[in-house]
């Protein structure tokens, strides 16, 4: 991925890493993060169970 | 004994805390004593959110090496920021660093082909450095051996 992508992945991911209620994404969630940065495809595919 | 509505994220947020100050990962014992909570629901507490993988435990041990995305132990990832710098288990991570703090940061990494310096980081809220990151493990599998990946 380009840096542009890795920010704005990391974003997404790490953003609210710090905050008290964090929780960690589902699989899905987690895929929707990973295609609206344009990383789609098998390789980023989840259990869709989170 | 201290009341916390959720001891998991108490005990979360303390290791983050102590890792974004001083670099460091407390211990079981460390939570224990300012917490008030008992030693062993913390050991236990560590080792779920392991489990869960919101942190990584040295094998066979309590000893939290990686937060992500701090690292505790030196990586070929340093991200400085604010006046601070901390590692990054990897490069993704390195962005995470500045993620998680919003705020700017300078990256100094090691190109894993040719192991010469990168310089990267986020100015102005920008990404910059003209490095490409390379995972070798799908993401379905990030977490089946995640020192390598």
């Amino acid at each position: 991925m380009t840096l542009p992508q890795a920010w704005a992945l990391s974003q997404q991911w790490y953003g609210n890493r710090l905050a008290a209620d964090f929780r960690r994404p589902t699989g899905d969630e987690a895929m929707a993060i990973f295609a609206s940065v344009g990383l789609t495809g098998a390789f980023w595919e989840l259990p869709r169970s989170g | 004994m201290a009341f916390f509505q959720n001891r998991n994220a108490e005990v979360r947020n303390r290791i983050y805390a102590r890792i974004v100050e001083q670099g460091a990962a407390p211990t079981p014992t460390d939570v224990a004593a300012t917490t008030g909570l008992d030693i062993a629901e913390v050991a236990a507490i560590y080792q779920a959110l392991a489990d869960g993988h919101v942190i990584v435990l040295r094998p066979g041990s309590l000893e939290v090496v990686w937060a992500p995305p701090f690292s505790v132990v030196p990586t070929p990832f340093r991200t400085e920021a604010g006046g601070a710098s901390w590692w990054a288990p990897c490069a993704w991570d390195a962005f995470g660093i500045p993620a998680a703090l919003k705020r700017d940061a300078a990256i100094e990494a090691r190109c894993a082909g040719s192991g010469g310096p990168l310089t990267c980081g986020v100015r102005d809220g920008r990404a910059y450095g003209d490095a490409v990151i390379h995972l070798l493990v799908p993401a379905a599998h990030f977490w089946d051996d995640i020192f390598f990946t």
